[in-house]
């Protein structure tokens, strides 16, 4: 092209040297050359205007440059983590995350409001002027209706509605309703939780959201070609629980039929496995459905086995006892004189029900739940060795279980004990624990005297499908296995014949347990209200213990002790567990122990 | 000392033959060095390459932007076409395990054993299949009876319509080929069916299973939607 160009100028030059030769004018000669050195000078400024701006923009600033284009293309959206489930001890659901839908509107894009809002009404199950309000005004977005099922969404998109659209959402789904909801726990309007074990391991079972990047075309969608980041989500893990929901259903089915009839203002159960320490079922009533945790009352949202602490009364009897057995202070047949009426420090203490002189033997002090029997007993080892053995059974200790809100109980330190301390103490008030720690001590008597920590977690699989076991559970040797053997044979003699709760017999099994009627402190004066909870803690079979069951019915109206309220939930639980997890008889017979001696 | 002559001759016959087409009439002597090229053949000749090669690069650029973008845009096609696929099997797979769950949960089970007229044992009890013990004190379970088929008596079902359009039973004289013909006459007459009743032969007798939904979800207070029937 240059080459093109050229020649012309050099024509024209050979002209003017023609023409000037004729008119002969020296200074337009002179001119022209200037005007084109001037012309050179001009253009070659001109070029390297451009050529500094060209090294300017490519070179100097040009990384710099070309990152903030890019940053204008490029959108990041967020990848949601799929909230893992909560699952029973057979692997079923518990608590599981679906797709949803959120249903959003552009207001400025829908002319007849009403007519839209009468369209979506029955699918929505909304009120048609509710929504009619909603659709009316300027505003760009807003939610119709949050966490819709797709079917849902699906019949919506159907209509082809103007202004109308949906954006992708999940939903927390509680399948069995109000299952297990008070260890369950419950999420919030951000689908984190809020309660129970959901909040507890929030971190795990939310999982990290991931991060795409990528660079959009003019019309917001990605270009092919385009560079993109992808950084993928981490999905939340999924937690087993021991909880067996079969077990939990008749666990929490019975405990409320029981509440309701005794007009009580609440009640718990507690299946355990012994051996292992894990929890089968962990039922309160009343509950609520997590499925909608709002609708629910404030009070019955928390885990009461673990966050309600209460003075255990009688079955507290069985560590005291325990206690002296193992010290080798007394055998379940040593007779004890018990009088009606014992004075120690500057308080009378007496029994349920007023009695003269009785001759009882230990274990006959155990069948009749006689509190003066248990303090005569427990003298023989002071209360310095029985503060020792009530640490080792777990009282006044954390359960191991990390539950939110969770109550550790309370002892005095023996330091602080006054002169009725240790008597109170003896036959299980002025202390106070929970439900699980009151059935761990009958599981550590119910697998031979080694107390294995309570679980209700028993693993948690990655969604890579790699499976974390918890750490194995504390054991601690707290009696001797002839001592938790003795025990047991003392625990039968409870629901034998003359015993408190013949209610808990289950036909063709041996079981053994203790019955307790605890009196409640008055939270406002201090003392003890009229108020108790009935309990009874049993196991079964008492020989070979499987099952360890501890049930709780807190201020009942109808009926007032542990053998006629909280037994009949026992036979009712225990029987149906030991069916479902088939555990036969052992088919051994009872050995028969004196309650009383002498004449 | 032979090579270096023929190498002169050579060059010399090359520059007599050059200086010969392009210098005429120029001293030998002057111009040996120059030779002069034909370029107008040489012009001619590439320029028609030239527009060859540019057309083929054209067309090539033209036909590989057109694979691209079909490629493109089938991708695109198949990427949306599975979208929607997965979207739908994603909104079957939610609904499905939703009624699988509330199905499967011990409250509805419950409730469907003791429709069929289930109750709770209250005493668990086993057999022992080596020695074939009874383990456990069985006892009958409490609760209310039901009436179910199985109770009706011989008379009941003999003189139920119903009932009475039995098969035979095989006898003396029973003729294993007609009992087929007849009950194959019955199966396409639609008189095999529950308890006998005339069902409409070709009408499916599946019937929905109440599926217990769990609700939709609304934090909206004023917005409480409802399950879809």
């Amino acid at each position: 092209m240059s080459s093109r160009k050229l020649p012309p100028p050099r024509l024209r030059d050979s002209r003017t040297s023609h023409a000037s030769g004729f008119a002969s004018k020296p200074i337009r000669l002179g001119s022209s050359t200037k005007r084109g050195l001037a012309l050179m000078i001009a253009s070659t400024m001109v070029l390297m205007v451009f050529g500094v701006r060209l090294i300017d923009l490519q070179a100097v600033r040009g990384s710099e440059l070309a990152s903030s284009a890019l940053d204008q293309r490029l959108r990041t959206t967020e990848i949601p983590a799929q909230r893992g489930s909560i699952l029973d001890a057979s692997g079923a659901p518990l608590a599981i995350t679906v797709d949803a839908k959120n249903v959003t509107a552009d207001q400025t894009m829908i002319d007849q409001p009403a007519v839209v809002a009468e369209a979506l009404a029955p699918i929505l199950g909304a009120d048609a002027d509710i929504l009619a309000d909603r659709l009316t005004g300027e505003r760009r977005f807003i939610y119709l209706a949050k966490e819709v099922t797709p079917d849902t969404w699906e019949q919506i998109s159907e209509l082809r509605l103007p202004g109308i659209f949906s954006e992708n959402s999940s939903r927390r789904i509680y399948p069995s309703g109000e299952l297990a909801a008070n260890v369950l726990g419950f999420v919030g309007e951000e689908g984190s939780g809020l309660g129970g074990y959901e909040y507890a391991y929030e971190e795990q079972l939310g999982g990290t959201p991931g991060e795409l990047t990528f660079e959009k075309g003019p019309g917001g969608r990605a270009i092919p070609t385009g560079a993109s980041m992808r950084v993928n989500a981490e999905q939340g893990v999924d937690i087993q629980l021991t909880l067996d929901r079969d077990i939990q259903h008749v666990a929490q089915v019975a405990i409320a039929e029981a509440v309701q009839s005794s007009g009580a203002s609440d009640g718990t159960v507690v299946v355990m496995d012994p051996q292992s320490g894990r929890i089968l079922a962990l039922a309160t009533a009343p509950t609520f459905d997590p499925n909608f945790p709002t609708q629910g009352v404030q009070r019955n949202l928390s885990n009461r086995p673990l966050t309600d602490a209460f003075e255990p009364g009688s079955t507290s009897k069985v560590m005291t006892l325990a206690a002296v057995i193992n010290e080798g202070a007394a055998t379940p047949y040593t007779p004890i004189k018990v009088p009606g009426v014992l004075r120690r420090g500057d308080k009378d203490f007496h029994d349920s029900s007023a009695h003269g002189t009785l001759n009882l033997t230990l274990s006959g002090v155990m069948a009749k739940s006689n509190n003066i029997g248990t303090i005569l007993a427990a003298e023989r080892i002071g209360g310095k060795k029985l503060s020792k053995y009530l640490k080792k059974f777990g009282i006044g200790q954390e359960t191991g279980l990390n539950f939110p809100g969770e109550t550790k109980g309370f002892v005095p330190a023996h330091e602080d004990w006054s002169p009725t301390s240790f008597p109170t103490i003896a036959f299980g008030q002025g202390l106070s624990v929970n439900a699980v720690q009151a059935t761990s001590v009958f599981s550590t008597i119910a697998n031979d005297g080694l107390r294995v920590e309570p679980s209700l977690v028993s693993k948690i699989i990655h969604a890579d499908g790699s499976v974390e076991e918890p750490e194995a559970p504390q054991t601690t040797r707290v009696v001797t296995r002839e001592t938790a053997k003795q025990v047991r044979s003392m625990l039968e003699t409870v629901v034998g014949e003359g015993g408190t709760a013949t209610n808990a017999k289950i036909p063709g099994y041996r079981v053994g347990g203790k019955t307790g009627t605890a009196q409640v402190v008055n939270s406002v004066t201090g003392g003890y209200s009229k108020d108790v909870i009935a309990s009874f803690i049993g196991m079964a079979p008492v020989d070979n213990p499987r099952l360890v069951v501890g049930v709780f019915i807190s201020k009942p109206k109808a009926g007032r002790y542990g053998g006629e309220l909280a037994a009949p939930v026992f036979k009712k639980v225990t029987s149906y567990a030991l069916g479902a997890l088939e555990i036969p008889p052992t088919g051994a017979k009872a050995p028969k122990l004196a309650l009383t001696f002498g004449g | 000392m032979s090579a270096a002559p023929k190498l002169d001759s050579l060059a010399d016959a090359r520059d007599s033959s050059v200086t010969e087409y392009a210098t005429k009439g120029v001293r030998k002597s002057a111009r040996a060095n120059l030779r002069l090229v034909s370029p107008m053949r040489v012009q001619k000749a590439s320029r028609g390459i030239f527009i060859v090669v540019l057309l083929g690069i054209l067309s090539l650029g033209g036909v590989a932007v057109l694979v691209i973008n079909t490629t493109l845009a089938q991708g695109a096609f198949t990427l949306s076409e599975l979208r929607s696929q997965q979207a739908e099997l994603s909104r079957a797979e939610a609904t499905l395990t939703e009624e699988v769950a509330a199905l499967a949960a011990p409250t509805s089970l419950e409730q469907q054993a003791r429709a069929l007229g289930m109750v709770p044992s209250s005493a668990p009890a086993f057999i022992r299949v080596t020695d074939g013990k009874v383990l456990g004190k069985p006892k009958a379970a409490e609760g209310a009876k039901i009436a179910t088929p199985a109770d009706a008596t011989v008379a009941e079902a003999v003189t139920d319509p119903a009932l009475a359009d039995l098969p035979e039973a095989p006898g003396v004289g029973y003729d294993p080929a007609a009992a087929d013909a007849m009950a194959n006459e019955r199966q396409q007459n639609g008189l095999v069916g529950a308890k006998g009743k005339k069902a409409k032969a070709g009408v499916d007798q599946w019937t929905e299973p109440t599926v217990i939904k769990a609700e939709v979800i609304s934090e909206d207070a004023l917005l409480d939607a409802v399950p879809v029937q």
